[in-house]
């Protein structure tokens, strides 16, 4: 009996739901969502510690055997959106410079600091940087001692360049003059 | 003449509607990533021997180092200039903490609050328990990174924990 009445009941009304109102929030939110998508990008870290000793060491701590120097100079050109990579940058390890392309520099290094290492096994990496170097430019220099196994590697953390000073402004310039 | 359809009241049931919006307002609320605030736009240099970055740390203070702006002579080149917005231009050469721009004495004053002093390490308080994440773009001068370290190594903030935020090589770079 019970059947039959709710049959009844529903034939003679015929409700159904109306879906629209739910489909257009969830084609909404769908929407935001797809346009609000951004893929986490895995960025890597290079660890480092300062020291904790009060300011920083003095050159003459650097005269050391076991140290292998690397030094970076600003100027050339090369082609880049970005304006300090516009320029090339000159690479020395102990006072000799390597001449190259980019490329080939980065060979060359990356072999004598291989070669450093096998050599001293107690090795030491020091990067010392001059005005304008581009930051890209140092941690690939950075990454080369870390490949090879250096445990200690510094930074000279000496003459720094103000890059919004209008004087560094004006010799960066004057650089590109030349 | 038709006959017409007697009047019955129809209301919509509303329930799968307001639970659909509710679940998704919860799965935006869960899974909205706050820390994303901390990452400025930049293009990061790459490397190979850099360990991935879990973030584990919260309380991590993560300085972000945009790129330089060119200056007026390169902006006279059309093709520069198409790269480099009025937009883009005032972003440039900044030092950006959760989206706020910083001087390097602004910097110190910030660190100086989150340094030895105030958070000393338990296991060495001679040493800032804090640790700094510095995100600065390739093409920025590497000197902005220096002194960044410079204002670290200061002895009021004493941060001794300093990583380099690098991209992860890949096999056409």
């Amino acid at each position: 009996m019970a059947k039959k009445s709710k049959k009844r009941q529903i034939s003679a009304g015929e409700a159904q739901m109306d879906m629209t109102p739910m489909i257009d929030c969830t084609f909404q939110l769908i929407i935001f969502f797809i346009i609000s998508l951004r893929f986490k990008v895995l960025e890597n870290k290079l660890v480092s510690h300062l020291p904790t000793n009060f300011g920083s060491a003095t050159s003459s701590q650097f005269i050391d055997e076991k140290f292998l120097t690397v030094t970076l100079r600003q100027r050339g050109t090369d082609v880049d959106d970005r304006p300090l990579l516009r320029r090339g940058t000159l690479y020395e390890i102990e006072g000799q410079s390597i001449g190259g392309t980019e490329d080939e520099v980065v060979a060359a290094i990356d072999a004598r600091i291989a070669k450093f290492k096998t050599d001293v096994p107690d090795a030491k990496g020091k990067i010392s940087t001059m005005p304008g170097v581009p930051h890209e430019r140092v941690v690939r220099i950075l990454d080369l001692f870390h490949k090879s196994g250096y445990e200690m590697i510094t930074v000279a953390l000496g003459s720094t360049a103000n890059i919004e000073d209008p004087e560094f402004r004006r010799v960066i310039g004057e650089l590109e003059k030349k | 003449m038709a006959t017409e359809a007697p009047d019955i009241e129809m209301k919509m049931d509303m329930t799968p509607m307001i639970d659909m919006v509710f679940q998704l307002v919860m799965f935006f609320i869960i899974s909205v990533d706050f820390s994303r605030q901390e990452l400025a736009f930049l293009k990061l240099p790459h490397s190979t021997a850099g360990i991935e970055d879990k973030a584990e740390d919260p309380r991590r203070i993560v300085i972000n180092v945009t790129a330089p702006a060119p200056t007026e002579a390169e902006l006279k080149n059309p093709d520069i200039a198409r790269l480099w917005p009025q937009s883009r231009i005032d972003q440039a050469n900044r030092i950006l903490i959760r989206n706020k721009s910083y001087t390097f004495d602004q910097l110190l004053e910030y660190l100086k609050v989150r340094g030895v002093q105030y958070r000393p390490d338990p296991k060495d308080p001679t040493v800032a328990e804090t640790s700094i994440l510095i995100r600065c773009d390739g093409g920025q001068a590497f000197d902005l990174v220096k002194r960044i370290m410079q204002v670290c190594v200061h002895p009021n903030v004493r941060i001794s924990k300093v990583e380099i935020a690098t991209a992860e090589k890949t096999n056409g770079r």
